[in-house]
């Protein structure tokens, strides 16, 4: 792991982010993205797309957490 | 910033290349510049962050093998490119690279370096870049491949926002 830190290289390298509980984290900025361009496509003022964006990136996370708690909960299930 | 619209509106074609060209120009010729900075920033920023995240050998290159050499089949007598014989075949294996190719030239960059990265070399013979099979593979992925999904639809819309403009 610390050699792995070590001789990392940006953009040759990737990041060493192992973690399963680091990961998921980078969906965030992702989710950011596409509600930004989504909504500077869609808004007809610019002054809107800021407050929009944000609305729309939190819908985006509650409902990939949504099914993400649904999806496991099924495999609880089946796991029985 | 000035986001007064030109006099006349240029092509939706011209709007649409541009938009491929450099993501958010398209946006920025028809006058709505503030629109076109904020867009183009976001798709370069996203896809630099997928290579950032995965290394650039996270773009496979249609053509192009694991170790950066170009994929030869034999018909025949002959050894060709897998590219000049059947570039749809080898295209579909490699999904990912038709939206990847829609952040234009820095995709295409991107592509370059990416079997730069993969081939051997120096004493040691080892590649300069250094691939991965993991989640972080398939985030990288899902980065570059979404930064030219929305150029596309970013694309798309300044190219009908042109068409309107112009009738």
């Amino acid at each position: 792991m610390i050699i792995a830190i070590l001789a990392y290289t940006p953009f040759l390298y990737p990041l060493p982010v192992w973690s399963n509980r680091v990961w998921p984290w980078l969906l965030l900025p992702l989710c950011i993205a596409v509600a930004v361009v989504y909504k500077c496509t869609k808004c007809r003022s610019m002054r809107r797309v800021p407050i929009e964006s944000a609305t729309l990136a939190f819908w985006i996370v509650l409902g990939m957490s949504g099914a993400a708690v649904a999806l496991t909960v099924l495999v609880k299930v089946m796991e029985r | 910033m000035d986001d007064s619209p030109p006099q006349t509106p240029p092509a939706p074609s011209l709007v649409a290349l541009a938009g491929w060209l450099v993501p958010g120009l398209g946006y920025w010729l028809l006058g709505q510049r503030t629109r076109g900075l904020t867009i183009g920033v976001t798709v370069i920023l996203l896809f630099l962050a997928g290579i950032l995240i995965g290394g650039v050998r996270v773009l496979e290159v249609p053509g192009y093998n694991r170790d950066g050499g170009k994929i030869i089949v034999s018909r025949g007598a002959d050894a060709r490119w897998v590219m000049t014989v059947a570039p749809l075949s080898e295209i579909a294996n490699k999904p990912w690279s038709i939206t990847q190719v829609l952040t234009g030239p820095l995709g295409l960059f991107g592509f370059f370096a990416s079997a730069w990265a993969s081939r051997p070399s120096g004493p040691a013979m080892s590649a300069p870049g250094v691939g991965v099979h993991s989640h972080v593979n398939e985030i990288a992925v899902l980065y570059t491949a979404v930064a030219g999904m929305l150029n596309l639809l970013a694309i798309l819309d300044a190219s009908a926002r042109a068409g309107q403009a112009s009738k």
